[in-house]
């Protein structure tokens, strides 16, 4: 079996929750791309966490089921400034390095190499405050492969700006050395074409799942109807013309 | 109170050239990642002070920043809205309002950006201030709950100055829009005319088209 995450039947509650966020999720992920789309509070960022192992390290609750995840997972989490601790790209890099194991004079060409691979060497001795939310996440990336994640999971990488976030998801199957590369993200349209699997949730359960020209229509549906805005816009003009 | 709300040839050393504006109802600032968007909103609301010119400006801002989780530091959702909503039962209507219910006894640093979106800008806009500043609010909302901030901010009945790449959103929700590059101002006028948001003009949708696309 080619699969570096296996769930069997998982199912999660949050601390102080009445209700599952996730419910009997059995799913395998592979190489490359996959992506996990759904409407807001479908559960798309519980089940990163749980790949990740931050449900339940970090955040408690109840985790129900087999998890099995092959490598070394990072989340870079939709509050990635809040994984960002140090003062400068530099130190920030280096602290990841050193805490992904290596030692300090080895971090020092860990954190260069990650810079250089992320295309931010020229920002190493900037401040974080003082960069854009594009290059912060640059920088959080850069930190997760300093970290010397095989695997790495992105969490709505689109949210704060669509080609910025896409050109990053692109890298990271292409460039960047990542076995894995798992997406959380309910805007696809610009990233669907790269992955080999898409996984559609909703409610907390998988809705369906598969290859991306197998369940794109059934996603389209159920997601943001601006991605595919053509017939709206001709009942909208139409409808605008009239009044 | 103070209503008047306006910034005269403010600079920011590196980061803000020269702006001069005139809050007036829904006003957008759109541009490019790094040209300014957010120094303009935390200039505007008091939260950094200019290096030169003057800010005049209504004295209870309400603000949502990008990184919605920077609003958060109560143990949990419910009395992160009962404080500024004064009082529990209140702050129960607003989260069912906004589809936060389920997330009331949870941290809030569990729920997912879209949540954690809706909680900060409840939070900025709930103890009733006399203006609002929403730094990118639709990152991370779908359709659904853009429709939901639409009416949202036209319910408020007070000047939004609102930072966004949502170039529809922005047609929709706006009555007139500023665009930044590199720290100045390039375009002050109406939303459809403005350069990020020609591209949906040439399409043929106006505001009405866009209302129309969210369901309004």
């Amino acid at each position: 079996m080619g699969a570096l995450v296996e769930l069997r039947n998982v199912s999660y509650k949050y601390p102080g929750s009445s209700g599952w966020a996730l419910i009997g999720i059995t799913l395998e992920l592979g190489k490359g791309l996959s992506i996990v789309t759904g409407p807001t509070g479908s559960g798309k960022s519980t089940l990163l966490r749980v790949i990740s192992g931050a449900v339940p390290k970090i955040y408690g609750g109840i985790l129900k089921g087999y998890v099995r995840v092959e490598g070394k997972p990072v989340l870079v989490p939709q509050e990635f400034d809040s994984f960002i601790i140090m003062p400068t790209v530099r130190e920030d890099l280096e602290y990841a390095a050193e805490a992904g194991g290596a030692s300090p004079w080895e971090a020092v060409r860990v954190a260069r190499r990650a810079a250089e691979a992320l295309g931010i060497e020229d920002l190493l001795e900037r401040s974080v405050a003082s960069l854009s939310t594009g290059e912060r996440q640059r920088v959080a990336i850069a930190a997760a492969l300093a970290m010397g994640a095989t695997m790495i999971l992105l969490d709505e990488p689109l949210a704060h700006q669509d080609e910025v976030g896409a050109s990053l998801v692109r890298e990271s199957i292409e460039k960047l050395g990542f076995e894995a590369v798992i997406v959380a993200e309910h805007r696809i349209s610009l990233v669907a074409g790269l992955a080999s699997k898409i996984v559609v949730m909703d409610g907390g359960r998988i809705v369906v799942e598969g290859a991306p020209r197998d369940v794109l229509g059934y996603a389209s549906k159920l997601m943001d109807p601006l991605g595919a805005i053509g017939d709206r816009l001709e009942n909208c003009r139409a409808r605008c013309l009239e009044d | 109170m103070k209503t008047r709300w306006r910034l005269e040839s403010v600079s920011v050393e590196g980061r803000l050239e020269d702006v001069s504006l005139h809050v007036k109802g829904v006003m957008g600032v759109l541009g490019p990642n790094g040209s300014g968007k957010t120094t303009l909103l935390m200039v505007a609301s008091g939260a950094l002070r200019p290096s030169k010119g003057y800010v005049e400006r209504p004295s209870r801002i309400g603000a949502a920043w990008q990184n919605p989780y920077m609003s958060f530091h109560r143990p949990k959702v419910v009395e992160e809205v009962a404080e500024v909503a004064g009082g529990r039962s209140e702050a129960l209507r607003l989260l069912r309002e906004s589809g936060l219910e389920h997330t009331a006894e949870r941290s809030p640093f569990t729920l997912s950006l879209g949540e954690a979106r809706r909680l900060s800008i409840i939070l900025a806009v709930a103890w009733e201030p006399d203006a609002i500043v929403l730094d990118e609010p639709t990152a991370g909302l779908d359709v659904y709950w853009k429709r939901w901030l639409i009416k949202l901010i036209e319910s408020l009945g007070r000047p939004v100055l609102m930072a966004t790449h949502d170039p529809l959103f922005t047609l929709a929700v706006t009555e007139s829009v500023v665009s930044l590059r590199r720290g100045r101002v390039v375009y002050n006028g109406a939303p459809e005319r403005a350069p990020e948001v020609k591209g949906l003009s040439n399409m043929g949708v106006g505001r009405c088209e866009a209302r129309c696309l969210y369901g309004l």
